[in-house]
């Protein structure tokens, strides 16, 4: 319970022939992460039918992009077996809707560009409609053309130039959409010259040495229009053609990807190995409850000819926590912090447990339990389900039950104490101000003496004796100093404070002895103590804020229907507002006592995910 | 309504240990968390170890509600 899942390191060594079976039965099996082998062997290679596969994955993969997903209401899918590899690879190659699909992509994307090209021309030839300009006939060993689109100064600059250079031209000029377009013919030898005169000047030059323009700008674009009509339906026939094989072939198409995907992976990962001549050997680390069933399935596979062993080299193994679907956000929140290393305890069913009192004593109140679990509910519903806000979402789920159960237990129901729950009323934030602050020092107390009690266990197991011994003196320290400081101020337990006193003392002074950071620690164990009465502050401020918010605006019909559905609509904002109030600090509040307060005691943190070999599939099984 | 003289000094002892602690919390949490912002900006990913260090000098202002109610509990006031 207080230790992440056991793993254990192991080596399989098997004949050359049998690779590919035992990398099937440990993807299929999903429970080992594969590690680099330190022994001082050969590395191995990647399979030999890797680029086959690859090559055809390609193929797929890109076919797959064109293609829509059929709608599927029920997000059901109706797995299909993944087939064997020599099959695999012939069916794929069978498969001409892929090729086609491929084909008609390459034919769309050619007719788009072409079409681009005519819009281009269109464009251009729009420009020169008005002129009686035959493009077609425009071929002269003496004369040159260029076309401007120029504003009228330097229309009238040029022409200016023109006539001071004493270029021989001829220009013709047009307006077509507020812009002014120039034609010109001139003298071929001048083209220098002219070049010279034009560059200064901001004109835009028009291309009308483009292939579209060769006839009478009218006659042009209607010829680029009808080319561009019939291109663009044959992109409709061809998007068409794409969504019919979507429909009726998508779901073929992307487990055939799916399975090429998983020879892929299966053939790629053997680099990961060691080899001999005529062995190879896989090493890595897999939970302790799946090695029998791990060994059975190869030993299986190879006809018995493959061995594993255990390796203890001391390495740190990688973590993996376990725990029922309900709880397994909470994982997901103390890795955010930081994930236990797999030698260290897992504080996490503890983290749970104080994380829910916390909260549900911070919020405390039955009516924003209930709001907190609708909204909740709905945001788990609206996100994917591997997402942080999914995660946030479910913990709210969950910690909305605490506060309507302390919402109960302290009668407060959207800061409305109703008179029929008083008999049930345990915790009384208004009217016991001095048992709640007691209450929350002594959960304090609980959770700081349990941290220390694991730093005891994580010290011992390390064998470091010195600081685990450190550890058990600073329990005492905790636990005979409140004895002592209640007793002084409160008379709990005993007014006789010597002994408790003289424990804390020796103690202390065993713990200076054995540890000096354990000693520098002495302050906080004061601090942190103390630090839990927020739990009491923040249950106190929200309860005062919800029955202020009930006193200035509850809404009254005695007033008049205006004014009350103006109070209603207030009371339901200063009441939602304190609610996210209350949610959001509680959260913070709850996680930082954990995380500062407790895990401090004991937690290292910093251990590695175990990430194991598998293929993950939608559309295929096995 | 009359006061008690030692009842207004201890409620106003209370005010100033709660406003002590706001004022202390409020300062570092001004710097801690322009810090966090810089970070997150960075490494967006951080956002945990942000969030973690923005609350710590709340205990300050904890502190100062503990002692106001100390305070208070001392006076007979609540």
């Amino acid at each position: 319970m207080l230790r992440t899942v056991p793993m254990q390191k192991i080596r399989i060594v098997a004949l050359a022939g049998n690779k590919y079976q035992i990398i099937r039965e440990l993807q299929q099996m999903g429970v080992i992460e594969i590690k680099r082998s330190g022994l001082g062997l050969e590395d191995d290679e990647v399979l030999n039918q890797i680029t086959e596969v690859s090559e055809l994955l390609v193929k797929f993969r890109s076919a797959l992009s064109f293609l829509k997903a059929p709608k599927n209401k029920n997000n059901k899918i109706k797995q299909v077996q993944q087939l064997e590899q020599a099959e695999l690879l012939k069916r794929c190659k069978a498969t001409k809707e892929v090729e086609e699909i491929n084909s008609l992509v390459e034919k769309k994307r050619t007719l788009a560009e072409h079409v681009k090209g005519l819009e281009s021309g269109l464009a251009s030839a729009a420009l020169f409609e008005d002129m009686n300009v035959d493009f077609g006939k425009l071929g002269s060993k003496g004369l040159a053309f260029r076309a401007f689109i120029a504003d009228p100064a330097s229309t009238s600059k040029l022409k200016h130039l023109i006539s001071e250079k004493r270029i021989r031209s001829e220009i013709v000029e047009s307006r077509k959409d507020n812009k002014l377009v120039l034609f010109l013919a001139f003298d071929a030898s001048q083209r220098n010259a002219l070049d010279e005169i034009v560059q200064p000047l901001s004109m835009e030059e028009v291309d009308i040495t483009e292939g579209n323009l060769n006839a009478k700008p009218k006659d042009v674009i209607l010829k680029l229009e009808k080319e561009k009509h019939t291109e663009l339906d044959e992109i409709k026939q061809i998007e068409h053609r794409l969504a019919k094989i979507g429909e009726e072939h998508y779901i073929e198409i992307a487990g055939l990807a799916e399975m090429l995907d998983s020879e892929y992976d299966r053939s790629q990962i053997s680099s990961n190995f060691k080899k001999t001549e005529h062995t190879f050997v896989v090493e890595g680390w897999v939970p302790k409850k799946n090695m029998q069933e791990l060994y059975r399935r190869i030993k299986n596979a190879t006809k018995q000819k493959c061995q594993m062993e255990e390796i203890n080299d001391g390495e740190l193994a990688p973590t993996l926590m376990s725990r029922p679907r309900l709880f397994s956000p909470f994982d997901y929140l103390v890795g955010f912090y930081s994930l236990p290393r797999s030698d260290e305890i897992d504080p996490t069913w503890f983290f749970i447990l104080s994380f829910l009192v916390f909260y549900g004593m911070m919020v405390s109140d039955f009516g924003y339990g209930v709001m907190s679990l609708i909204f909740a509910t709905i945001l788990v519903r609206k996100f994917p389900e591997e997402g942080l806000m999914n995660s946030v979402a479910r913990v709210w789920q969950l910690a909305s039950i605490p506060i309507m159960v302390f919402g109960i237990l302290s009668n407060q129901f959207f800061g409305i104490s109703l008179a029929a729950f008083k008999g049930i009323m345990f915790i009384d934030w208004i009217n016991n101000v001095p048992g709640l602050l007691t209450l929350t020092i002594l959960m304090g107390i609980t959770q700081i003496v349990v941290g220390l009690a694991f730093g005891f266990v994580n010290k011992y197991r390390h064998h470091e004796m010195k600081l685990a011994i450190s550890k058990l003196t600073s329990i005492i320290v905790m636990i005979a100093g409140t004895l002592a400081v209640g007793g002084g101020l409160f008379g709990f337990m005993s007014s006789n404070t010597m002994p408790a006193t003289v424990i804390t003392i020796v103690a202390a002074l065993i713990t200076v002895a054995l540890s000096g950071i354990e000693a520098v620690e002495f302050t906080n164990l004061i601090t942190h103590t103390l630090s839990y009465t927020r739990i009491f502050g923040f249950g106190l401020a929200s309860i005062i804020i919800a029955s202020l918010i009930d006193k200035a605006f509850t809404p009254s019909l005695s007033g008049g229907i205006i004014p009350f559905i103006l109070f209603a609509a207030l009371f339901l904002l200063l009441h939602m507002m304190n609610m996210l109030l209350s949610i959001f600090e509680g959260i913070v509040q709850a996680a930082r006592l954990n995380f500062i307060e407790f895990f401090s005691k004991f937690y290292t943190g910093g251990g590695e995910k175990f990430e194991p070999y598998h293929f993950t599939r939608r559309y295929t099984k096995e | 309504m009359t006061i008690e003289l030692a009842a207004a000094v201890a409620a106003i002892g209370a005010g100033l240990a709660i406003t002590g602690g706001a004022i202390g919390t409020g300062m570092v949490q001004a710097s801690v968390g322009s810090a966090g912002i810089g970070l997150l900006a960075e490494k967006p990913d951080q956002i945990g170890i942000a969030m973690l260090f923005l609350v710590i000098p709340e205990t300050l202002v904890i502190f100062g509600f503990v002692i106001a109610v100390l305070i208070l509990l001392g006076a007979g006031i609540i």
